[in-house]
């Protein structure tokens, strides 16, 4: 490679523009949209070859364990040990094997789960749609077949007896000649066809095709029936209706309506498909097959839909229309009557234990994980991650590196960047946690003296200051004031130490402490003579003792000490150390007339 | 040798302003401009005029002032009010020493 020309002053730009492109990349955005994650995560399932999955989307590291506990009670506790054994080898692996790389930690923890899960997901899938459609089934066959004997069923069975009626008023003659009629309109013999018998020997038509087609050509009456239904439905409500939750400040769900809501439209839809197989079997038994009966008999069966649906147009409209509204009718009472009662079975029957099952499993996690690491079920890109990154992109935009190679992982990177903290990967599916609220000081660090400046919707904070993290009861002691000057000089991480420091106040820590006056100049401030000077005492959050050079605000004439720099020479005097706080050195400052 | 000129400072608690030769920067024309704002109390530093605008330029992070208006003033809830002649200005907020960031900036 030959070796870059660059001035310094030309990398220091370079890395500047760097470092802010990717500040703006991790800070951004305030606020997590969803659209954006989802395409982020399809990204990366797209990177690896895998599928895109179904992204839930939830606002805490907790939710999450919920939302994959409350799927994995919903298909059994067989599987969920099996995941659970999964999970630990696959954690366990990558804990050995991993590094902080963004692509060896990705494509470890996708493959070793998508290999290995992958084998258990499609029984859990198939017996999850089994378990909720007989739980279903069971709770919605007994108030079904009560509905038989309900005045709108029975006002149904009336309208369907009615057109029957019409039907048998018709004579076997009158019948004939209708249906001699219509072949003759429908397959015309000039034409030379042979209508009773369509189709060439050996060479049977389908006779649920046909059957389709009739009722496809009956769009007119809207007998159609609805093709909704189990088809794909399921699997995919329970797993979007997680991103639902809320939860109150002690992680306890607050917000289940409306989950519950899709749940009942779901079981309704599954219902009333069931239900309106017997809905028209009742019509057919009753009218249609009278007639395809008949019909068949004369003219065959291919021809029996092109003729059933002009006979149909015999039939008074008004007696179609009550039949059509009589159905309605029926679909309308039965289906209140089903929710009514599914509510209070299917709900607290089925969804309930589970979703207690999964609280508990959930809150049993999270409390371990807060012992041990926060959040360690979900992967995210550690700092490391994004420090690297911020030096491979700069050196990708000096051209030492492939920058085509660079951009898979960049764009892994912003696509987490979407908001996302982190994220539960299987095969089909991606449990994703937004970024938790940040507070942020004038520098964009981490900050907040009032609350936890780093928080999850499910309660879980972390305190910072001054981008400096703090143990809740070291931070709650700082910011109540309620802590000595011996417990903050005590203090063994010296960046907490340092900031505990500042917070407490310099005047009050160097009362208790020994310090040592380096430096003393007498300066006239309007008219009164006041002593600056450099003081040095051994706060212990430095390798050399603390300097301050005491001075008085020629405004307030309140005296402040200020800290500066011990390994400048200059800050040994008090005008140097004055000087070293505006960026000047003493002859400079010296040279302005202060007013 | 240049014969060094003697530079008018002003200081406002934290906040030094240093008249400085005219300078050929461009310069945006605001009616106010906050120097800083108090770490704990939240009051500021803040540049005002009672006529006409105010010139501020920002080169490599350095804040500079053109003032024009003979009655331009930094205000502060505690201290006194300075006026600010017409001219041209850098503006150096006071630094202090911070051992964590020197630590870091040792690491990195």
């Amino acid at each position: 490679m030959d070796k870059l020309k660059l001035t310094k002053e030309q990398i220091d730009l370079i890395g500047s523009i760097v470092t802010q492109d990717w500040l703006n990349n991790f800070v951004q955005p305030e606020e997590s949209s969803i659209e954006a994650i989802r395409v982020g995560i399809d990204y990366i399932y797209g990177l690896f070859g895998l599928k895109k999955p179904i992204t839930i989307v939830v606002d805490s590291p907790f939710a999450g364990h919920l939302a994959l506990n409350f799927l994995l009670n919903t298909f059994n506790t067989f599987e969920c040990s099996v995941r659970q054994r999964v999970s630990n080898q696959t954690s366990n692996r990558v804990a050995v094997e991993g590094s902080n790389e963004i692509l060896e930690l990705t494509t470890d923890i996708i493959f070793y789960s998508y290999r290995i899960w992958e084998q258990v997901w499609e029984q859990a899938d198939e017996q999850f749609k089994k378990q909720i459609w007989e739980q279903a089934v069971a709770q919605v066959e007994q108030p079904f077949l009560e509905q038989a004997s309900d005045p709108a069923w029975k006002k149904f069975l009336a309208q369907v007896a009615q057109i029957k009626k019409h039907f048998l008023k018709l004579s076997d003659e009158e019948i004939y000649e209708d249906i001699c009629k219509i072949n003759e309109e429908t397959f015309p013999r000039e034409a030379g066809l042979e209508y009773w018998q369509p189709w060439e020997e050996n060479d049977e038509p389908d006779w649920e095709q046909s059957d389709e087609q009739f009722w496809e050509q009956s769009d007119e009456l809207s007998l159609e029936p609805s093709d909704q239904g189990l088809h794909g439905e399921g699997d995919e409500f329970f797993l979007e209706q997680s991103t639902q939750w809320t939860f109150d400040e002690n992680g306890q769900i607050v917000l289940l309506e409306q989950s519950n809501e899709q749940l009942l439209e779901w079981c309704e839809r599954s219902f009333w498909c069931r239900f309106e197989e017997q809905f028209w079997e009742q019509f057919f038994l009753e009218v249609r097959g009278y007639f395809i009966e008949r019909v068949v008999d004369e003219c065959g069966v291919y021809a029996h839909d092109q003729v059933l649906r002009p006979i149909h147009r015999q039939v008074n409209e008004e007696e179609w229309l009550g039949f059509i509204q009589a159905g309605e009718e029926v679909k309308k009472q039965v289906l209140a009557q089903v929710r009514k009662q599914m509510e209070e079975q299917i709900i607290i029957e089925f969804h309930k234990p589970v979703e207690k099952q999964a609280l508990e499993q959930a809150w049993r996690q999270k409390k371990a994980q807060e012992k041990r690491s926060p959040h360690s079920t979900f992967s995210y890109l550690e700092m490391d991650t994004y420090k690297s990154i911020i030096l491979y992109e700069f050196f990708a935009r000096l051209g030492a590196i492939n920058r085509e190679e660079l951009n898979k992982l960049t764009n892994v990177v912003k696509a987490v960047g979407t908001g996302i903290y982190g994220f539960i990967h299987l095969k089909g599916l991606c449990i994703v946690s937004t970024l938790p609220k940040l507070l942020r000081d004038e520098r964009k660090r981490p900050h907040s003296l009032d609350q936890a400046a780093v928080k999850w919707a499910d309660g879980y904070g972390l305190h910072f200051i001054n981008g400096v993290y703090f143990p809740k009861e070291l931070w709650t002691a700082l910011t109540s004031k309620t802590i000595t000057a011996q417990e903050v000089l005590r203090i063994a991480n010296t960046e907490q130490k340092a900031i505990a420091i500042k917070l407490f106040g310099y005047a009050e820590l160097l009362k208790e402490s020994k310090s040592t006056v380096i430096s003393r100049e007498t300066v006239n401030i309007n008219g009164q003579l006041k002593v600056y000077e450099v003081i040095e005492t051994d706060l212990g959050d430095d390798r050399l003792p603390a300097r301050f050079v005491k001075v008085v605000c020629w405004s307030t004439l309140k005296e402040t000490l200020l800290r500066v720099d011990p390994r400048n020479e200059q800050t040994l005097d008090p005008i140097g150390a004055i000087a070293w706080t505006a960026g000047l050195t003493k002859e400079e400052y010296l040279m302005a007339i202060e007013t | 040798m240049k014969k060094k000129e003697r530079l008018l400072k002003y200081r406002q608690g934290d906040v030094y302003i240093f008249a400085v030769e005219k300078t050929d920067y461009n310069f945006k024309q605001v009616s106010s401009k906050v120097l800083a704002y108090g770490e704990v109390t939240g009051h500021s530093h803040q540049i005002v005029t009672e006529k006409g605008l105010i010139g501020v330029a920002e080169i490599k992070g350095q804040l500079y002032l053109r003032i024009t208006d003979q009655n331009a003033m930094v205000k502060h809830e505690e201290h006194y009010h300075i006026n600010l002649p017409p001219g041209d200005y850098k503006v150096i907020i006071q630094r202090e020493y911070d051992p964590v960031q020197y630590q870091r900036s040792v690491m990195d």
